[in-house]
């Protein structure tokens, strides 16, 4: 008669004694979370481990950072000649990576599009601005004019005006990530309204597991991105929008006509720094399609997820394709 | 002991990758949250079971925002707000997810810890 082959079981018993003992290793760590409403989005943090001071003095400390960026940029508009009476060297910051984005997309991701932001509403019974509105409005887009010598305007009570309160937000993160550093905490997750910055190793080792919606099924996920410490910024046309007429219109414009923009569904950036990955997101969202994977392609420190049409194709860029699990 | 047969070692294979693929892999489906936390402006935070019907109100900047928890889900049922944003999420229900009205500043969200770190919106 044929024995018992033990082999099997002991198999599986090792295998899930190693899963059960790997899941629980970050289980003694200290979380300390907290959310407030800031920069008009709802932001959430998570502090692990010691730092030195309490965690809930090093949740403060962070989202009083946050606070100080929304106290100076208000709702993220401003018109050129408020921007230049500024006096704060994040402001400064910000501009630098609003410069940034815009060149590597080619003027796509464009700051100065407040002229026409501003027209946009964005809630269920909305209506899309009258169209000469948006082509009056136009005349006052386009960054290469405010660069260019005395293309400064004013005096006549027309301006240019900045949108960077994505930028803005994006930076408030970097900058409350850095001051969570400074207080000796050894990981944070942060996370505005879907830009997140991650600091330090995920307490129990692996990677931090960032999950995307699935732009077109609210109840399910599209994939999962396993990273390192870095920053993470998505452009979707599901975020703010609203239905006039059977035509869904949303909040990520094109520069060049002032209309939402129609190129891709959503565009997730992964980098290191959280304002420039949200400038670049909406610039590559506008770009779309294979110009726009190509420029991810090259530059440097950006991976990106695109989701393009009704089909929801997705395409990543090659660094980060073994890191994104897709779901659907 | 006899050595494995060729359909032991396959046998063990589909079992260990499924238990694997069932361990490491979540559900596409998000997870549905048992528990909510309701944060206003007013400095109250309460936090409800999903799985008791309910209305609740709640004192925000403007005015007071309406709450309904029905069958495991969550929405906002009126607001004081200009363009009622929040009234336009509708039901939420899954870990992570949430409602947020700024000018009222009031907020719900789902807790609950899924199997991601942070999700994407």
């Amino acid at each position: 008669m044929r024995r018992y082959n033990y082999a099997i079981p002991l198999v599986i018993v090792v295998i899930l004694l190693v899963f059960t003992l790997t899941r629980d290793r970050g289980k003694g760590v200290p979380e300390h979370y907290d959310s407030r409403l800031m920069m008009d989005t709802f932001v959430e943090i998570t502090l692990w481990g010691e730092g030195s001071v309490s965690g809930e003095a090093g949740l403060d400390s962070a989202f009083a950072v946050i606070a100080g960026i929304g106290a100076l940029l208000g709702d993220g508009l401003m018109t050129a000649s408020d921007w230049g009476a500024l006096q704060a060297p994040e402001a400064d910051s910000i501009m630098a990576r609003s410069l940034a984005a815009w060149r590597r997309t080619e003027g796509l991701f464009d700051p100065t599009i407040g002229s026409v932001s501003r027209l946009w509403e964005f809630y269920p019974d909305a209506t899309p601005p009258d169209p000469d509105s948006v082509e009056t409005a136009l005349a006052w887009v386009g960054l290469d004019r405010y660069l260019a010598p005395g293309g400064v305007p004013g005096g006549d009570g027309s301006d240019f005006v900045l949108d960077i309160g994505g930028v803005a937000k994006g930076y408030a993160l970097d900058l409350a990530a850095a001051a969570i550093v400074r207080l000796g905490f050894p990981a944070a997750l942060l996370n505005a309204g879907g830009d997140i910055k991650i600091i330090g190793e995920k307490p129990g080792g692996g990677p931090w597991r960032i999950a995307v919606r699935h732009p077109r099924k609210r109840d399910a996920f599209l994939g999962c991105l396993e990273l390192r410490p870095a920053a993470v910024a998505t452009s979707g046309d599901y975020e703010r929008s609203f239905t006039y007429r059977g035509e869904r219109y949303h909040h990520i414009l094109d520069p060049r006509d002032g209309m939402p923009s129609r190129a891709s569904v959503s565009v997730t950036v992964v980098g290191s720094d959280a304002g420039l990955c949200d400038a670049l997101a909406t610039g590559l969202f506008v770009m779309g399609g294979g110009e726009a994977l190509a420029l991810a392609e090259a530059l440097p420190g950006i991976e990106a997820v695109f989701v393009f049409g009704e089909g929801i194709d997705v395409v990543t860029t090659s660094g980060i394709a073994g890191s994104f699990e897709r779901m659907e | 002991m006899t050595r494995p047969t060729v359909a032991d070692v396959a046998v063990t294979l589909v079992i260990v990758a499924a238990g694997v693929l069932l361990l490491a892999y979540p559900a596409a489906e998000r997870p549905r949250g048992e528990a909510a936390i309701i944060k206003s402006v007013s400095d109250t935070t309460r936090v409800i079971s999903l799985s008791e019907d309910r209305i609740l109100v709640v004192e925000g900047a403007l005015g007071e925002t309406t709450i309904k928890v029905a069958g495991g889900q969550l929405e906002f049922l009126s607001s004081p707000c200009p363009h009622k944003v929040c009234l336009g999420r509708g039901k939420i229900a899954a870990e992570g997810d949430y409602i947020v009205c700024v000018p009222n500043g009031v907020s719900a969200r789902i807790s609950g810890k899924s199997a991601f770190d942070a999700v994407v919106p």
